[in-house]
């Protein structure tokens, strides 16, 4: 026994690595936690990255407010602000008066709960090319948890993925895994957002739901994790093969992802129901 | 042995120093190199020590943590792929700028393949065959390009730490 394993010593702890491997991966993938290896990198690898993004902020805004056109770059700041704000407010408008029409603004406004907001930067990425996911400064010191939901004023950022005591990792709605239950503001027709490697996509249309190019695409709050009537983009294309039971819409996200550097993680009330949270 | 473990063991940690921070500013064609990956191909090709095959384990693991979260799966993917590099120097020689740019290319593909071959288990949605076009191919170029660079360094860094057995 000892001479065999003597023997195939190398090709034992091959197959031996490979199975607790495998291991691993099959446990983690069924947990869909955050495991302690995975805590433990990225708190060793969080001063790193802080620290670079702290000195790269620094130069960035050194450059921005200082050579590059002062003047400039603060009206823009201040027309982007008021863009924002002119969004928002569209956007909180045509809410209001589909629920106002529909007899059930009073209803709503009663249900509405105080959600505290996490202020967060971003200070990393995924590592690899498959997956859109964007590391934050904010852990579960500051009381983050799995699956809360991260937001812009812009609109819907994603859902954390895992936390370790410093830094999260958030899963953006545009990445493959991420499913959104949604509804077109306009009509109240429900879809599903489906994240894909360039964008996003609404499946599961209703086929004789009349949708068109431009309609708001709003959170619909089903499944108890997203809130609902945060906005997540426009309808950009539809997709509809008369064999098909569904229509699919191509969508323009709110958010524009590869600009983002900071976003809010919403911290539900005591009372809220709307978020699950592990 | 102990010297090059710890060489490698410093490439590593340079190579995940780059992959968190190198990688976040600077995407040429929207990729993001696998500086991990390539800094443990080139030292295989050079001393093919099995060492480094579990080596790319550890670094397999740290690139899970710092993407999807599935612990395990570039943790495969490294390893299979660094056994086969150690095989495939035996067939030719890769000790060029050249011969071992192309080695880590093919490599590269090789290892793509068996990691989302994986992940295509895990997550059914996934789109294989586009993200081994459009992500996959590209990327093996890239670390083609960048091969030699990391070549120069891996051969200056065994000059000053492992000296004349390098």
């Amino acid at each position: 026994m000892f001479k065999f394993i003597g023997t195939y010593r190398l090709y034992i702890s091959i197959v031996a690595t490979l199975i607790v491997l495998f291991f691993l991966m099959y446990q983690t993938y069924n947990e869909q936690g955050t495991s302690r290896f995975q805590m433990a990198v990225q708190t060793i690898t969080y001063p790193v990255q802080t620290s670079v993004q702290s000195v790269v902020s620094t130069i960035k805004n050194t450059w921005n407010s200082y050579i590059n056109l002062i003047e400039v770059n603060e009206e823009n700041k201040l027309l982007k602000q008021q863009l924002l704000n002119m969004e928002e407010k569209l956007n909180q408008h045509i809410e209001n008066s589909v629920q106002f029409f529909r007899l059930r603004s009073q209803l709503l406004f009663a249900q509405k709960k105080a959600h505290k907001e996490i202020f967060s930067e971003i200070i990393g990425e995924s590592a690899d090319n498959t997956h859109q996911i964007r590391l934050i400064n904010r852990g579960s010191n500051q009381l983050l948890q799995r699956n809360y939901i991260v937001i812009r004023k812009e609109g819907l950022v994603g859902r954390i993925q895992s936390v370790s005591p410093y830094q999260s990792s958030v899963q953006l709605i545009i990445d493959h895994r991420s499913r959104v239950p949604a509804l077109i503001q306009r009509n109240r027709v429900r879809g599903l957002i489906y994240g894909t490697h360039d964008g996003m996509e609404m499946r599961q249309i209703n086929q004789h739901a009349k949708i068109k190019i431009g309609d708001r695409v709003i959170s619909s709050g089903l499944g108890n994790l997203y809130p609902k009537g945060i906005l997540i983009g426009w309808v950009s294309g539809i997709n509809h093969e008369p064999h098909e039971l569904f229509k699919t819409a191509r969508l323009d996200s709110a958010v524009d992802f590869n600009q983002i550097e900071e976003v809010f993680a919403i911290l539900p009330s005591k009372s809220d129901s709307n978020l699950s949270v592990e | 042995m102990m010297r090059l473990f710890m060489l490698s063991l410093g490439f590593l940690l340079i190579g995940v120093l780059m992959n968190i921070v190198f990688n976040y500013y600077f995407l040429p064609v929207g990729l993001k190199i696998n500086w991990m990956l390539i800094f443990i191909l080139v030292l295989t090709f050079r001393h093919s020590s099995i060492s480094l095959s579990f080596l790319g384990v550890f670094a397999g693991m740290i690139l899970d943590s710092l993407s999807h979260g599935y612990i395990g799966l570039y943790g495969i993917s490294f390893f299979v792929t660094l056994l086969l590099a150690r095989q495939l120097i035996k067939l030719f020689y890769a000790n060029t700028f050249f011969a071992v740019s192309l080695a880590v290319s093919v490599m590269t593909i090789l290892e793509g393949w068996i990691s989302l071959s994986i992940l295509g288990m895990l997550e059914t949605e996934l789109n294989q065959s586009s993200l081994m076009l459009t992500s996959t191919l590209p990327l093996a170029v890239l670390h083609g390009l960048v091969t030699p660079f990391i070549l120069q360094s891996v051969i200056w860094g065994e000059n000053h730490f492992i000296g004349d057995t390098a």
